[in-house]
This record gives C-alpha cells, sequence and structure tokens, in this order.
C-alpha cells in the first residue's frame, strides 16, 4: 500500500538531513507502527506518505502512485488521511460537527449525505452533546477523538497517526486504541501509528523503529522488543 | 450621526483601494463593505470584533514602516485589516459552513471558489487562535513576574517587544500547521 524506496530527506538544501535510506513497506490492512524517541524524524517520514513532504531522493509510492508526481497528490490525499500530533493544528471548522463536514461539503457531496455521516460520527466516537462546541475549546481527549473521526469521515483507505495518544490519560488512550483496532478488524483500514511509547507500538501487526532519522531494526513487535538493551540504549524501551 | 462615520469610512476604503490597487480582492473587500452598510450593523461591533485585527495592522504598519517604507506599511497594515473584515462580516451574516457549501456548489468558477472560500475559512479560524495564542503568553510572562503596568516605557516596550515576538512565531508556526492541514483534509483544493 505505501513503500518507501532510499528514502532521504532534508527541509532546505543547506539543512542537515533528516532521514536517511529509508526503506518501508505497509501492506494493505496491516497496523504498522513507526516507534523512536523525539526528534528521531517520525513525523517527518510520516508526512510523506501522503505527499505533504516530498523525498529530496528516493521514492514513496501509495497504492502504486508516486508521491512526487504532483497530479498524484489528490488521489493520494483521499487515499491516505493523516492525524497531526497536535489536535489544534488540524481543525479547520468553527464547531465540531462543521470541522466533520468541511471536507466532505469541499467535495461536493450533498446535504443529506453530509449529515448522515457526521451523525455516524459522532454516535462512534461518542462526540454528539459537543457537536456544537468550538473545537478549540473541548477536552484534549475529545480533540484527539474528533482528529481521528475527521481523518475517518472521509473514507480512506489508510490512516497515518501522528503520536495519537500523546499527553493522554490512561482511560482515554484506552478508547483511541480500541478504536484504531476496531477500525483495522472491522472496515479494514490500513493504521500507520507513529509513536514514542512501545506499548503503543506493540499494538501494530510490525514495528520499525527509527534513530537518528535511520530505520535501526524492523520486524514483528516479540522480535523488536527482544532487543531490550538495544531498545533502552535509543531511549525508547520495551513494554512494561 | 452613524450614517456620517458610514459613509466617512466607505470614503477612506474607497480610497485605500484606488491607493493601493493590489488585487481584485480588495474591490471584493469593497462590494462587500458596501452590502454591510445595507445592513445596518453597528460601527461599535464591527470595531470591537476587529480589536485584534487592528491591533495586528497597526504592528504590521510600524515593522513595515522602519523596514520598508511607509506605502508598504499602509498596504500591508490595510490589506491584513480588511481580510479579518471581510472574514468577520461573512460569518456573521451567514454560517461559514453554509457559505462555503455555496460556494463550492458553484461549477463555474469551482476551484476559484473554493480557494477564496479557504482563504475566508483560514480568517475565520485564525482570530480566536490568536486570541487564545495571545493570551496563553501573557499568562506564561505575568506567572513569570513580567508586568506589562510596570516600568518606565522603555521596560514596557522592551516586555512587549518579547510578547508580540513570541506571539508571531506562535502565529506563523498556526498558519504553516494549518496549511498542511488544509492540503492533507481537502485535496480538492490543495
Amino acid at each position: 500500500m505505501i513503500r518507501t524506496l532510499n528514502l532521504d530527506f532534508a527541509y532546505a538544501p543547506d539543512d542537515g538531513t533528516v532521514l536517511w535510506d529509508i526503506n518501508i513497506e505497509i501492506n494493505k490492512g496491516e497496523i504498522v507502527s513507526i516507534l523512536g524517541p523525539n526528534g528521531s524524524g517520525k513525523t517527518t517520514l510520516v508526512r510523506h506518505f501522503n505527499a505533504l513532504l516530498l523525498p529530496s531522493s528516493g521514492d514513496v509510492y501509495v497504492d502504486g502512485l508516486d508521491t512526487r508526481e504532483r497530479r498524484n497528490h489528490r488521489k493520494i490525499r483521499e487515499m491516505v488521511s493523516l492525524v497531526f500530533q497536535n489536535p489544534l493544528d488540524q481543525f479547520i471548522g468553527l464547531t465540531v460537527s462543521d470541522d466533520l463536514a468541511l471536507p466532505l461539503r469541499m467535495r461536493g457531496e450533498s446535504d443529506k449525505s453530509i449529515k448522515s455521516k457526521v451523525g455516524e460520527m459522532l454516535d462512534m466516537f461518542n462526540l454528539k452533546n459537543i457537536k456544537d462546541r468550538y473545537p478549540h475549546k473541548i477536552s484534549g481527549g475529545e480533540q484527539k477523538l474528533l482528529t481521528i473521526a475527521a481523518a475517518l469521515i472521509v473514507d480512506p483507505k489508510v490512516i497515518v497517526l501522528d503520536e495519537p495518544t500523546v499527553m493522554l490519560d490512561k482511560g482515554r488512550k484506552k478508547i483511541v486504541h480500541e478504536h484504531l483496532m476496531r477500525m483495522n478488524k472491522e472496515h479494514g483500514k490500513t493504521v500507520v501509528i507513529s509513536t514514542t511509547d512501545p506499548y503503543e507500538a506493540s499494538l501494530a501487526d510490525r514495528i520499525y523503529v527509527i534513530k537518528e532519522g535511520e530505520i535501526a531494526c524492523s520486524g514483528k513487535p516479540k522480535e523488536v522488543f527482544k532487543k531490550k538493551k538495544f531498545m533502552e540504549e535509543i531511549g525508547v524501551g520495551v513494554p512494561v | 450621526m452613524q450614517r456620517i462615520i458610514r459613509s466617512t469610512l466607505l470614503f477612506i476604503l474607497i480610497g485605500s483601494v484606488l491607493l493601493f490597487p493590489a488585487s481584485g480582492l480588495m474591490l471584493a473587500f469593497l462590494v462587500v463593505f458596501v452590502c454591510s452598510m445595507f445592513l445596518k450593523r453597528s460601527l461599535r461591533r464591527i470595531v470591537e470584533k476587529l480589536r485584534p485585527a487592528i491591533f495586528l495592522g497597526a504592528v504590521a504598519l510600524l515593522v513595515y514602516t522602519l523596514t520598508a517604507d511607509l506605502y508598504t506599511g499602509l498596504s500591508v497594515a490595510l490589506k491584513l485589516i480588511l481580510v479579518f473584515w471581510l472574514a468577520q462580516m461573512i460569518v456573521e451574516e451567514v454560517p461559514l459552513q453554509r457559505f462555503i457549501g455555496g460556494m463550492a456548489q458553484w461549477k463555474a468558477f469551482n476551484q476559484l471558489f473554493r480557494r477564496l472560500s479557504l482563504m475566508l475559512l483560514v480568517a475565520a479560524v485564525s482570530f480566536p487562535i490568536i486570541n487564545k495564542e495571545a493570551k496563553n503568553i501573557y499568562d506564561a510572562h505575568v506567572s513569570r513576574g513580567v508586568d506589562f503596568r510596570k516600568g518606565n516605557v522603555s521596560e514596557k516596550v522592551n516586555s512587549l517587544f518579547y510578547f508580540l515576538n513570541i506571539l508571531f512565531v506562535k502565529i506563523f508556526d498556526r498558519v504553516d500547521a494549518l496549511t498542511y492541514a488544509m492540503e492533507s483534509r481537502i485535496p480538492s483544493v490543495a
């Protein structure tokens, strides 16, 4: 579904390289984690998955479409929804239900279809009682759920989450994880999670560990977390 | 009295558009402003709502006058205020979602209208963000012992400078993030 080939990236030609020779393959219907400490390049990497960033060298393919081709961007972004690390960065509506409805409106969907899809998402994520509130004024947990709902409402094939549970309490983390699992198992969505939390990473089918912009190791959670000393050294540890 | 002030403002606006014919968008502002005259909205309310934009406009005027020239300063400040003004008027008259939905239906100039509506949306969404960021920074300064009311003029200007500096950095960060969000969430327009 998503494939990177020898991906290198620098924000500017004279800036340092942020990503080095990244080779990743994410298959359809999989849950994949990108695990690494802060500043390791996770956010930069996942932004390549829906063509928000383009490689300095190497290639990124989404469902066979090259992200370098500008004409592919619309298709790629319709296929891959990105949930930003900071929810406040991605709200574009003036109320919770507006925020969910806006991308559908811009697609030119009918009012009836929009109403039904928004209602479904509000129910699914238990946001109905705050649907008329301003997104910046709801609690952190609700904001996170809203961002996930907003990503799902456009029915993407892949949902990419950049640190989805950062700053959430244990209860909220569990709710987010349950939703992601359900999206994968029941709706067949491919899920990519970028995280610093080894427990969160262990929920995935496969893990890529990233360190200082390079893939340090990869494999199934059990295989990766066997290297306890190495994981401690790079600053992420293993699940308790 | 209200009518005189309204007419004066209208003349100022027409004069500004003639002086700074930067783009056709300025004419669009003028049209909306004239429409708002017919809607008989309270001037006090307009000014109250525009206070952050006027403040930013004044800062932009100062910065651009010092770094470039007065003409550029006035032009940038005016454009800034007008963008906010237009967004505020439209948001007050028509629910923004309905407005954008309506614009998206226009087949003839589909892409143009969608882009324009998104620009308005960014302006509308930015209002509360700027307010919130300003309050957060102000609170952080006060909690660390800065008092904007105490001290002589130079001390006040100094603390205000740091406040504005951080505020601008934050606003640009937010705008950057919002651009990414728009591109990611509304691919049809990006």
